[in-house]
């Protein structure tokens, strides 16, 4: 999957373009793609489970970053699918694939960065919070990044369970940490 | 008015970018120096937006080090939520993940009103300057070390040479002197503390904090002699300690050294915001 498989997306969201309309083929790729990154996003949970507090605590944010970094292309994928139901259902079809081919280059290369850096072993913190930074930028430049409602929906994680999270981090006395 | 330029401290970014903000519930989570820090920053972003200047540079290290603290902080309390409960473990991990997002998005914000600094620290111009503020944190340790018998004859030389013949209870007036001249000490006493001690990071970030300065005078020459350098930073081997004894006392020999040695001035979260409305700083170019 690279220069092949974005140039596929690429034609087809091109002929989409010209047609003004969006047809269902794009929803296939669109699923392998979602298949792909569910597959990396439970290989980290599962490193994540195995290793957390059993290393170091270098390993433990390193391993965290990664698991998020791939939950965020996991959510975007999710909310591309959604924004062309979307337009389609509101003839939106146009604006959709034109945003979509800007940022598919963008996000092939941080699904590729990804598959990469998982076999690396320097440290790598402040590379993936540089490329998940990147990506999120791009993400909402074209309307592809999902805001904190719309991730708490795809998770299915409750609001009150998420509030009393935010509240108990207040307990934890950043000033201490400094 | 004198010109200025300013650098932030990774805890002034943790302690900006660290909240949230419930529009349901109007619930707040945020940092204690918050309200501080985070009207220092929207003030600078509207002179930006407005006038197109950035007063702020951050240098490469504390934008290293806060991607490492921010997670060091969530880790924690990922650690005691798994010891809690290790069965929703994967849930844990996706609320935790979409408050880094949330502190991502704040902190993006933030960042741009700084401009990036170019004082890596391989340069061997940062290197030198980090030499000169390694020994002058060593000089510091050194005398923590024997500080308490210096202070003592210190005091008891003063007291005796002025004060025996006036004072009955001389033994009194020695120990309050005493305490007096080691609570005006903290700053060098802290440095010789289990877990107080400066860190090779934070000499790292101090010296290019000072290159900075220097490059900023070297640009423009106009700055020259008419230029104040501001290091804000909550950490008290930079930032000058208040102490509520003895009717409040401020601790900052630390703090001048820096001043005198390389012209930065360090500041608390605190004392940056009162220069702001007191309308102390020269923002118009």
């Amino acid at each position: 999957m690279s220069e092949p498989y974005i140039s596929g997306i690429n034609s087809l969201l091109d002929r989409y373009i010209k047609e003004r309309e969006i047809g269902e083929d794009i929803y296939p790729i669109l699923d392998g793609l979602l298949g792909e990154v569910e597959k990396l996003n439970l290989e980290a949970y599962e490193k994540m489970d195995e290793t957390f507090l059993k290393v170091n605590k270098q390993e433990d944010m390193s391993n965290f970053l990664y698991f998020h970094s791939i939950r965020n292309l996991r959510l975007t994928t999710l909310k591309i699918i959604d924004q062309f139901k979307l337009a389609k259902a509101k003839k939106l079809n146009p604006v959709i694939a034109k945003n979509l081919k800007k940022f598919i280059n963008f996000y092939v290369k941080f699904l590729f960065f990804l598959r990469v850096i998982q076999e690396e072993t320097f440290p790598k913190i402040d590379l993936i919070s540089k490329e998940l930074q990147k990506f999120r930028n791009s993400a909402k430049k074209y309307s592809f990044l999902c805001n904190t409602n719309e991730e708490l929906r795809y998770d299915k994680i409750k609001h009150k369970d998420f509030r009393e999270l935010i509240s108990s981090l207040k307990n934890i006395k950043i000033e201490a940490m400094h | 008015m004198k010109y200025f330029r300013f650098s932030c401290d990774t805890n002034v970014l943790i302690s900006s970018s660290f909240y949230y903000h419930f529009r349901s519930l109007r619930e707040v989570f945020k940092e204690d120096t918050y309200e501080l820090s985070i009207h220092i920053m929207r003030y600078f972003e509207r002179i930006f937006i407005k006038n197109g200047i950035k007063f702020g540079f951050l240098t490469p290290s504390t934008l290293q080090e806060i991607n490492e603290r921010k997670l060091m902080i969530l880790k924690r309390k990922l650690e005691e939520r798994y010891r809690k409960d290790k069965t929703i473990f994967k849930t844990v991990l996706n609320e935790m993940s979409a408050v880094l997002n949330k502190i991502d998005d704040n902190l993006s914000r933030i960042l741009l009103i700084f401009q990036k600094g170019k004082a890596y620290f391989n340069d061997t111009r940062v290197k030198k300057i980090y030499n000169k503020v390694e020994a002058m944190y060593n000089d510091f340790i050194k005398k923590s070390m024997n500080l308490n018998e210096e202070i003592e004859r210190k005091v008891a030389n003063r007291i005796d040479k002025f004060f025996t013949k006036f004072c009955k209870d001389e033994e009194n007036l020695k120990k309050i002197e005493i305490d007096k001249e080691i609570t005006r000490q903290t700053q060098i006493f802290q440095l010789s503390m289990p877990g107080s001690k400066i860190k090779k990071k934070d000499m790292e970030i101090l010296a290019e904090v000072i290159y900075e300065k220097k490059r900023c005078i070297q640009d423009t020459p106009t700055f020259r002699k008419n230029f104040d350098f501001y290091f804000i930073s909550e950490d008290t081997h930079f930032s000058k300690k208040h102490i509520n004894r003895f009717g409040g006392t401020i601790s900052r020999p630390i703090t001048d050294k820096i001043n005198k040695l390389f012209g930065v001035n360090c500041l608390r979260i605190r004392e940056f915001f009162d220069l702001i409305l007191q309308q102390q700083l020269n923002v118009s170019k």
